[in-house]
């Protein structure tokens, strides 16, 4: 395979899958199914369901993609169902429009939503579409789904070969072979994900500037002596002939051909989400993020091992001393190793790994505000062209993604696909009170009990 | 950057406004340039290491980025020389992929 003619991880997965294991044809979406259906599309769900814990247990599936990968995946499209009446959810396959309810009493919700450009996983009453499987996995745990619309699709296995050379070369690999191998098992799925344009830029001069802007959808235009022209790439095709039609005219459309297929791509992670239920709801679990999950009980020992799918102890044997958990991607722990030593580990979006103590995270986890440098961040404007680097502070404190209740994880409330509005101002007196608590009072009383 | 007309520089990038991929007539040649994080998600330090062929041999000077390094010589030659050991190290890592 020639890497000077890809440009990406995912790109590479794709020629390879298609040159040396790809058995069917895999369908390009018509974009109005695509951007139904990519409202199914979630990534892994992130969790605190405790603050602060000692005594931690940390675990990881073992590519817990590539494990989804091996489930039957939604392959033609045969069938729009506008009336759901007569079909049962447990022999459909495909995507659903449905109502859903989940009962407030839910501890722990499972079925994602997006609300205000976030993905909370809420109780309460909503719309949205979903994958079959999912809404199957849901319903045993309690949430009532009506079906309104759905998308029946066959079903076909697409990469049981693909992930199992690959998952077998990782696992008996060491180095740039099992490194490039883990690449290429975890890139494949989300070729099929991508949306189905891209953003074109062209330098033009400023005289001819109406006649790219007659036949774009523009994105942005930087205007100096030429205007660049961010455009998007695939503009809607019809819409482009018939204009041509009726104005007698032949413009073209800049097309550059995306193959990808959202209804894999959310089904892999639909798939993914339903493998971490029994992890998620389990009560001693302290904090989710994907494919791991730090508990305060020893997983089961015949769950733990090194094939596709199952829990590998990430501590090998080491139990976490004590953890903080402060939202999507922001925790820190600390253990003793084998030779006695106290070792800190952190985790915080947007900070290097590992660089913040476990005091900076008791600091942030009480409403501190702190201040880490940070060198050569690039700072990249599209307004005027310009990519600046250079060392820089950021401020770090927990913005509370969705604050603990006295340590506790509750879930946020929407009615009909919207925030409660008592529950929203509820909500908003309960984190005031919580921060003070925090910041002035009794972070002994936290992290002691 | 008298050498091309700008009307020959086009880009393509993705929805989250990263670079795909820059291309530029100049010389009679179609230059594309890539962004080889897309291709192997990591530091070029860490793709050094799993190559096992040498990486940098000094760390990123913010000043590089300021256009009065071009009235620092000294600055310049470090400027050239990280670059070309920049392009040196991606390629010998590349190269090794590409036999794998």
């Amino acid at each position: 395979m020639d890497i000077e003619s890809v440009y990406s991880t995912a790109t590479l997965s794709l020629k390879i899958y298609r040159s040396k294991f790809q058995e069917e044809p895999i369908f390009i979406l018509p974009t109005n199914i695509d951007n139904l259906i990519r409202n199914s599309y979630y990534g892994g769900g992130t969790d605190v369901y405790k603050g602060f814990s000692k005594l931690v247990y940390y675990y990881d599936v073992n590519s817990l993609y590539p494990y989804a990968m091996l489930n039957p995946m939604p392959y033609n499209l045969i069938k729009l169902h506008n009336n759901m009446e007569n079909i049962k959810l447990d022999s459909f396959f495909g995507f659903i429009e449905v109502e859903v309810l989940c009962p407030i009493t839910m501890k722990r919700p499972v079925l994602p939503y997006h609300l205000k450009g976030k993905t909370i996983y809420p109780v309460g009453s909503w719309k949205g579409v979903y994958f079959s499987e999912e809404l199957k996995a849901v319903v045993k745990l309690g949430y009532q789904i009506k079906l309104i619309k759905g998308y029946e699709f066959t079903k076909v296995d697409l990469f049981t070969k693909y992930v199992n050379t690959f998952y077998e070369l990782k696992r008996t690999s060491v180095g740039s072979e099992k490194a490039i191998a883990n690449l290429l098992l975890n890139n494949l799925y989300g070729y099929f994900g991508r949306k189905q344009f891209s953003i074109l830029t062209q330098i033009v001069k400023n005289d001819n500037l109406k006649a790219i802007l007659l036949t774009r959808i523009v994105k942005s235009i930087i205007n100096k002596e030429y205007s660049t022209v961010l455009a998007y790439s695939n503009i809607n095709y019809p819409l482009l002939s018939k204009l041509n039609n009726e104005l007698h005219n032949n413009f073209e459309n800049y097309h550059s051909p995306i193959k990808s297929n959202v209804a894999i791509a959310a089904a892999v992670t639909a798939y993914a989400r339903i493998h971490m239920i029994p992890f998620k709801i389990d009560p001693n679990t302290l904090y989710t993020d994907t494919d791991s999950s730090f508990t305060l009980a020893p997983v089961d020992p015949s769950l733990i091992g090194d094939q596709l799918g199952q829990m590998k102890d990430e501590m090998n044997g080491i139990i976490i001393q004590e953890g903080i958990f402060l939202g999507h991607k922001k925790y820190g722990y600390w253990y003793y190793d084998k030779e006695g030593n106290r070792i800190e580990k952190s985790v915080f979006a947007g900070v290097p790994g590992n660089t913040l103590t476990f005091d900076n995270i008791k600091d942030i986890f009480i409403g501190e505000t702190i201040t880490k440098t940070v060198e050569n961040k690039f700072f990249k404007s599209f307004n005027n062209l310009n990519i600046e680097i250079k060392n820089t502070f950021i401020t770090i404190q927990n913005t509370m993604d969705n604050p603990l209740l006295n340590d506790q994880y509750l879930p946020i409330k929407i009615n009909n696909g919207q925030f409660d509005l008592f529950g929203s101002l509820y909500n908003k007196f309960k984190n005031l009170i919580i921060k003070t608590i925090k910041k002035y009072f009794n972070y002994k009383y936290i992290c002691n009990k | 950057m008298n050498h091309y007309n700008p009307e020959n520089v086009s880009s393509i990038i993705d929805d989250s406004n990263t670079f795909i991929s820059i291309s530029c007539k100049a010389f009679g040649e179609l230059l594309e340039f890539k962004d080889s994080l897309r291709i192997f998600p990591m530091s070029l330090d860490n793709l050094c290491q799993m190559f096992g062929v040498e990486g940098k041999l000094t760390a990123y000077n913010s000043n590089f980025s300021n256009l009065e390094l071009f009235n620092n010589p000294n600055l310049l030659q470090e400027f050239i020389n990280y670059s070309l050991q920049d392009a040196k190290s991606l390629y010998e890592a590349l190269f090794i992929a590409q036999n794998m």
